[in-house]
């Protein structure tokens, strides 16, 4: 037992070892520094007998680490950046595929050519030119490494065997296609596709300080940290790579014309979904307790059952279902607002209504759950307190304001702020039933007059069309961050979290 | 008097009769659509008369068109959204479960360095629902595709590493259970000469099935319900979850689609609601410790 115990441990250990090796040489710094603390933190927990406590707590915090805390500190990182559609590599990625960037020389010879097999892996190549006046005959190994190989010129050879297809040319191609062919007083040559070859070379050639230099045009190229582009002063080269933008992105959500409105009506619009989403939710539901438990009031179970039914539902079944209901032309719905009003509410398209509709199914998700706290709550609260008040003669709505409200609140303060949080949060509430919708006219991102903060956040990064922003949505992201801490806060003083002393 | 009292409560269970009719009414709404032959969006409340078209639709049965009379397969992979749902939730429910309750076991048994900040720190992180790192998550599963195919984006595996972050609210949930167990059953048994682990795994788990099971359970239903993340991190149509391709199915063609999704949305509530009925009093126990469902 202990000798597979001992040898798994090393195992993994050893895995891990490989991994922080790997991710060193491949150039990952931060990552292979990051993952390198973690390796030794492990061996520690491992190896040393006294840490065995942490052994216990290792699995759970180690995950916990890995895909809560990382991708909140990255989520910040990448808000300060630029990351987005044609900003997605670093610099040396962008620097790689310029410099894989081929042009074909112009006033050059080209060729044709065909490949015969010989024996133990060897190739012989036969290059033509066009109107089939210069032969050459050159010989390689396919499985070595070939910088370049010498071609000879010959009159026509004839050969016995057939040539490879174009097909097992192209199953070879990767490695073919980096080998120069030089020949004779003339520019070396490469092959360039299945059948051809030509002078081909680099376009671009790194200089000092990664400065790229276009051979076609002369022109030096410099990466612009500022930009994320490598540029000449006038000219950008596409892709660009991702760079440190400091506060840009929160600027231009507070200054930039296009952006400052809508996101000032997202984020007003986050506030009051969240503040009237608790207020209904918690109104109804606590009406609905005290009904249901007063003292003579008969079959108490069944009807809490059901009261919560529309809470088990899974969210997004309901809002998809909500969202038939609400069809302006056929929904059952406007069906019924017809049939009393002889009028057609635009539920989903219409600014105002789509708000109230949002409201709507988000009350009819939320009510149980007050119902079932408070329900909790009251059942909690000692019969003699009630007794007590009757006592001294206090009436029933008395009682209520000046005893149950009271007690009901302190206890569900902390909760109401929680749902506060949830429903800042309530993607599914918003996307699946307006997806942000109707659009806002003046806004250039995708946004509508139904987004809070974080469905405007997965528009922003996710949402096609447009191109992919991950910088702002994850600046969005970061916003939401500072919502949810100050709500927290407010949470622990309100539950006294903070004085108690554990 | 007693005749007056009678009468109210009378009426209260009217109106508390009349209002739960107006709340479940969208339930009973699209039972009936699932078998209405047409099923379009604006189908009546009561059927013409009953069919399972749709409900073969969905199961991937042959069915025949109500247009134009062909007989034909859907061509929508239902059932394997449903399969992959569930089985990303169970996987995820089962590692969390290993891995919350070892943690929550070391909290709330062991003394050492750094206890009390961890503490604070799964108390503070829990309030922040992981759905707001959605592109990290994006970029970092992108990364790691590349050197292990089986954990990158559009995968399975990959979305339950995600979800395995979400640690902290169940070890609070199984350390509040584990702190109500006495100690002593354990010393003793460590005196009887069994080891930290297997006074653990023997004693201590067995004790606590009731809050392992709701765990279980409650991870399960948030997998099954998140909406969020399998979209962004699923692309193909046969590794879709029930919820983003059921979403994908109507968003398509609401009106025409509004039958078969009827009869799907009741396979895929049915399960869930059932297991959320039967675990309710332990979930808003649970609830009130701190946190929402989510």
């Amino acid at each position: 037992m202990t000798g597979i115990k001992k040898f798994f441990t090393l195992f993994i250990l050893l895995l891990g070892l490989l991994i922080v090796y790997k991710l060193l040489t491949q150039g990952y710094l931060l990552l292979g520094l990051v993952a390198t603390c973690l390796w030794a933190l492990t061996t520690v927990i491992f190896l040393i007998k006294g840490a065995f406590p942490y052994r216990f707590m290792y699995p759970g915090l180690l995950t916990f680490f890995l895909f809560m805390v990382i991708p909140i500190l990255f989520t910040i990182y990448i808000s300060f950046t630029n990351l987005g559609t044609g900003h997605l590599l670093n610099l040396a990625r962008v620097q790689e595929i310029l410099l894989s960037e081929k042009h074909t020389l112009e006033n050059t010879p080209s060729y044709n050519f065909y490949l015969y097999p010989q024996t133990n892996d060897l190739y012989l190549i036969h290059v033509y030119n066009e109107d089939e006046h210069e032969h050459y005959l050159g010989q390689f190994d396919i499985n070595k490494e070939n910088k370049s190989v010498n071609l000879k010129p010959v009159p026509r050879p004839e050969f016995v065997n057939p040539p490879l297809t174009r097909g097992d040319v192209f199953k070879n191609f990767d490695s073919l296609n980096s080998i120069d062919f030089l020949v004779p007083d003339r520019p070396s040559v490469k092959i360039a596709s299945t059948n051809y070859m030509a002078s081909i070379v680099n376009r671009y050639e790194v200089k000092e300080n990664d400065k790229i230099l276009d051979t076609i045009t002369q022109t030096l190229y410099w990466p612009d940290f500022t930009s994320g582009y490598y540029t000449d002063g006038k000219e950008n080269i596409a892709p660009g790579f991702y760079v440190n933008v400091g506060f840009s992105n929160f600027l231009k959500l507070f200054t930039n014309k296009s952006m400052k409105k809508p996101f000032a009506k997202v984020i007003t619009w986050t506030m009051l979904w969240s503040c009237c989403s608790v207020l209904l939710t918690f109104c109804l539901g606590i009406f609905l307790a005290l009904f249901v438990n007063s003292k003579y009031f008969k079959g108490k179970f069944i009807y809490r059952i059901l009261i919560i039914i529309p809470y088990s539902i899974p969210f997004f079944i309901s809002v998809l279902i909500f969202k038939g209901l609400y069809n302006k032309d056929y929904g059952i719905i406007n069906d019924i607002v017809a049939y009393f009003f002889n009028y057609k509410i635009d539920w989903l398209g219409n600014a105002l209504w789509a708000k109230i509709s949002c409201l709507l199914v988000n009350l009819w998700l939320g009510f149980p759950y007050m119902f079932l706290i408070t329900t909790g709550i009251l059942q909690s609260i000692p019969n003699s307190v009630y007794e007590a008040a009757a006592m001294d003669g206090a009436g029933k709505f008395l009682t209520f304001r000046k005893i149950t409200l009271p007690l009901v609140m302190s206890a569900v303060a902390p909760l109401l702020v929680g749902s506060f949080a949830f429903n800042l949060n309530n993607f599914v509430g918003i996307y699946l039933l307006t997806a942000g919708g109707p659009p806002m006219m003046e806004a250039s991102t995708p946004v509508g007059e139904t987004d809070i903060l974080i469905s405007y956040t997965y528009r922003l990064a996710f949402e096609g069309g447009r191109g992919q922003d991950f910088g702002m949505a994850s600046a969005i992201a970061l916003i939401i961050f500072i919502i949810i801490a100050i709500l927290t806060l407010i949470n622990f003083k309100l539950s006294g979290m903070l004085n108690d002393k554990r | 008097m007693n005749k007056q009292r009678a009468a109210i409560e009378l009426a209260k269970h009217l109106i508390l009769i009349t209002f739960l009719m107006l709340i479940l009414f969208p339930i009973f709404y699209i039972i009936s659509i699932s078998l209405n032959p047409i099923g379009s969006i604006g189908s009546d409340i009561v059927p013409p008369h009953l069919s399972l078209t749709h409900w073969r639709y969905i199961l991937g049965l042959p069915y025949t068109d109500g247009v134009t009379g062909e007989i034909k397969t859907s061509s929508f992979p239902m059932l394997i959204w449903l399969f992959n749902s569930i089985k990303i939730s169970v996987i995820t429910a089962l590692l969390m479960l290993f891995l919350s309750t070892t943690s929550a076991y070391a909290l709330s048994r062991f003394n050492f360095k750094g206890k009390k900040l961890s503490l604070l720190t799964l108390m503070i992180v829990q309030m922040f629902p992981n759905i707001m790192a959605m592109v990290a998550f994006y970029l970092m599963l992108d990364f790691i595709g590349q050197y292990v195919p089986g954990l990158g984006t559009d995968t399975h595996g990959g979305l339950i590493l995600v979800y395995l972050g979400m640690t902290p609210f169940n070890i609070w949930l199984i350390k509040g259970y584990f702190d109500t167990i006495p100690k002593s059953i354990e010393e003793s048994a460590i005196m009887d000469g069994c080891t930290r682990f297997q006074a653990f795994y023997k004693i201590v788990i067995p004790l606590s099935t009731p809050i392992l099971a709701v765990v279980a359970l409650l991870t399960f239903i948030n997998t099954f319900s998140d909406f969020i993340l399998p979209s962004i991190i699923l692309k193909t149509q046969d590794k879709l979850t029930f919820a983003v391709g059921i979403q994908i199915f109507v968003s398509e063609a609401f009106s025409n689609r509004w039958g078969q999704f009827a009869a799907a949305s009741i396979l895929g509530a049915f399960p869930i609601s059932a297991i959320f009925l039967c675990i309710h009093k332990y979930i808003v126990g649970g609830l009130t410790v701190g946190g929402s469902k989510g």
